[in-house]
């Protein structure tokens, strides 16, 4: 008996196993099986106060992309119409995971029609690259765990993929993200070939699964397809095909072109052309692709 | 008959003892080959347990070179591979990663993750026959001060197969100018499975029982003779 006591104290203090926690995975809501979108309208700019988003407009939107194959989505703001947003999107086919994004922590209009819509939303997303910079980890906190307890539904915020291994905050969003939402882009890391691209988001996403021991999904995975010079369409359609073979819960970045980005900060122009749609609605070389890829299940 | 038996085992062993284990580059170390660590002249051997998370298998290898690695491999109950760094003389490192036949038929793709003492070196590896370059992803770990230069970093290496790759210097012959296939021929790399890389252990065992066998026949002969 003595022995079976010290061998069993010897296994618990010589292997890490022992004290491994479970991984976290993702909420069951947010398992999705077909692919997801970064949902911003068509022919609205947020910046011009004379833009104007309608309901036929996001219809129309909405029922493009599902005609491609998606049946998830994430979205950024929750004012005006954009508010609307989940719940037309079930009624078009979006059946599986809808994550409501909220801009603004502290804009009264985004909270009221978020809260409105938890129906609707698998999981909202608070913020979007602003932690430290438009809002605090405190105040981000406090709202986080607000808008938690009125929906019931899980609740993150979504900063750049190294900030979640390196930057000052990692251990806050942690801490506070009820699931980690990050977002990856090779382009801003000076990747520009396709394949090194894709390298790039595997080699970070793999090492943050690892360093967090949960599940991670990426709010945003793209690859411009206008400017500057060595991106373009066919370049998109490989990137895409190649991360898609790596298994990686992720958000297609973006919908449609948004030529309003382009007109803020010239030397960030690039951010207009990210769309799998142009701004007229018009699809690039990558859109055949996941139709035939998607339709085959 | 123990006397015959230790001349047996005695010279199975001698002979034993230089055999390679598997591949290229290295000798075996013999029974206990994959515990954790041991090696012997620039040679280190990892027996890696794999965890799961999601849609990744991965290991803590915490190696001399590696430091971890992730593993795309879905439904599959196999839970361990073994990894084997070798020095080689010209600076750069030779790693072979095995598992089993069955871990091998799901294998979709892997990222290494290697220690920062050894992130200038390229990635190369056996592809068909020849060899491709695969340039690292460097990932900071840290960041103490955004004044100061950046602190601890690893180096990220995706892996299209296992089996035998190298760390080499960027002047290495194996690579040339800056395609990322270099089109110089591979060595044997068909000793990716882990039969291959256990077979020295097989065989210990059948060449002890193949003993046992004879030391019996040949004490029944002297006994026999006695008489």
């Amino acid at each position: 008996m003595t022995a079976l006591f010290f061998r069993v104290v010897l296994l618990l203090s010589v292997s890490p196993l022992a004290y491994a926690a479970p991984p976290v995975l993702l909420p069951d809501s947010l398992q999705m099986t077909r692919p997801a979108i970064a949902y911003q309208p068509r022919e609205y700019a947020p910046t011009d106060e004379a833009s104007i988003l309608s309901d036929e407009q996001i219809v129309a939107d909405l029922q493009l992309l599902a005609g491609v194959g998606f049946r998830s989505l994430v979205t950024y703001s929750a004012t005006d119409a954009m508010g609307k947003i989940p719940g037309i999107a079930r009624k078009e086919g979006f059946d599986e995971a809808i994550i409501m994004g909220i801009w603004d922590p502290f804009s009264s209009e985004e909270w009221r029609n978020a809260v409105q819509n938890s129906p609707f939303v698998d999981g909202y997303c608070i913020g979007n690259e602003g932690l430290g910079i438009r809002y605090t980890p405190e105040e981000l906190a406090v709202k986080m765990e607000e808008l938690r307890q009125l929906t019931g539904k899980p609740v993150t915020t979504s900063e750049p993929i190294d900030a979640y291994i390196s930057g000052p905050h990692k251990a806050w969003l942690l801490k506070h993200s009820d699931w980690l939402f990050p977002i990856a882009h090779p382009y801003w890391a000076n990747y520009t070939d396709p394949a090194k691209g894709v390298a790039w988001v595997v080699a970070y996403h793999d090492l943050l699964v690892v360093l967090a021991n949960r599940q991670v999904m990426l709010k945003e995975v793209g690859h411009p397809t206008v400017f500057p010079v060595g991106f373009n369409e066919n370049r998109q359609a490989e990137f895409f095909q190649l991360l898609d073979s790596h298994r990686i819960s992720f958000f297609f970045f973006e919908a449609f072109d948004q030529p309003w980005k382009g007109n803020t900060i010239e030397e960030r122009s690039v951010e207009a052309y990210w769309g799998i749609f142009r701004a007229d609605g018009t699809p690039k070389k990558v859109v055949p692709w996941i139709t035939k890829r998607w339709n085959k299940l | 008959m123990s006397n015959y038996l230790f001349i047996i085992l005695f010279f199975l062993v001698s002979a034993f003892s230089g055999q390679s284990a598997f591949g290229s580059g290295g000798m075996a170390t013999g029974v206990g080959t994959f515990t954790t660590g041991v090696g012997d002249s620039g040679t280190k051997r990892y027996r890696v347990v794999l965890d799961e998370t999601g849609q990744r298998l991965h290991g803590n290898v915490n190696g001399e070179i590696i430091e971890r690695i992730t593993i795309d491999a879905p439904d599959t109950d196999i839970r361990e591979i073994l990894i084997r760094e070798t020095k080689d003389s010209d600076g750069g490192v030779s790693l072979l990663i095995t598992a089993e036949d069955e871990f091998l038929e799901k294998f979709n793709q892997a990222t290494l993750y290697v220690k920062s003492t050894y992130s200038a070196l390229k990635l190369i590896e056996s592809v068909d026959g020849y060899w491709e370059q695969r340039n690292p992803v460097f990932i900071l770990l840290t960041q103490n001060n955004p004044d100061q230069e950046l602190q601890d970093h690893i180096a990220a290496f995706q892996l299209t197969s296992l089996g035998e790759k190298k760390l080499v210097e960027d002047g290495s012959p194996f690579i040339k100018g800056t395609n990322d296939y270099s089109g110089i021929l591979a060595g044997n790399t068909s000793d990716r499975n882990m039969t291959s890389a256990l077979w020295p252990w097989v065989m210990s065992g059948v060449l002890l029982i193949m003993a046992w066998f004879i030391s019996r026949w040949m004490h029944a002969l002297g006994w026999r003779g006695g008489r």
